[in-house]
């Protein structure tokens, strides 16, 4: 399992979401982004567990509502 | 007595079209089931019953949300075609075995569409 990292967390976001870095940020959220829909959720996820060789539970994936809780869900997994 | 949930859902096919990029194989190995793959993989054009498929799960889930149904998540959801190419779905949690679950998939060529209907006794 690798350690937390969150510039590789932001990498996975820009490469799927097709922003840039500085858009994203802790405040940015499912609800509100229009690029982030549910297909984009489960692709983001994917390459998480990919990357970071781990395996997010169901409540956690839908708990991932914006960055900052990613970042603090990934926490959890990685610490 | 009976409770009836509905679900739609609605994707663009060209989203799930790139189908050799890495984040978007992983995406598809967690989400799908192997039965699943198999056959939309083995068409000429597999990005259309792809788009059907995820669409499908979309509208089951919405459907046994709108039931309160909770905690079923895309790979629990399997939808199959039997030889008249009709499609089925099967749930595979537990506490779904007093559910009826009816889908309708289709698709033009630029999206794809299904429609759940689950009922449920009471």
């Amino acid at each position: 399992m690798a350690s937390f990292e969150e510039q590789t967390i932001k990498n996975i976001f820009c490469e799927v979401l097709c922003i840039p870095a500085e858009e994203i940020t802790d405040t940015l959220a499912y609800n509100s982004c229009v690029q982030w829909d549910s297909l984009k959720h489960l692709q983001i996820v994917a390459m998480i567990e990919e990357k970071f060789e781990i395996e997010i539970d169901m409540d956690d994936i839908i708990a991932m509502e914006n960055y900052g809780k990613v970042k603090e869900i990934l926490h959890k997994y990685l610490t | 007595m009976h409770d009836i949930g509905i679900g739609t859902d609605i994707e663009e096919i060209r989203r799930v079209e790139n189908n050799k990029d890495p984040s978007f194989l992983a995406f598809l190995k967690k989400n799908f089931t192997r039965i699943e793959l198999d056959y939309c993989l083995s068409k000429d054009t597999p990005a259309p019953h792809l788009a059907a498929r995820f669409a499908g799960k979309e509208a089951v889930i919405k459907a046994l949300s709108s039931l309160n149904i909770t905690h079923t998540f895309y790979p629990d959801i399997e939808i199959t075609n039997n030889e008249k190419g009709v499609p089925s779905v099967r749930i595979n949690t537990e506490h779904n075995e007093k559910l009826i679950v009816k889908i309708s998939l289709s698709h033009s060529s630029g999206m794809a569409l299904a429609f759940c209907v689950i009922i449920r006794e009471v």
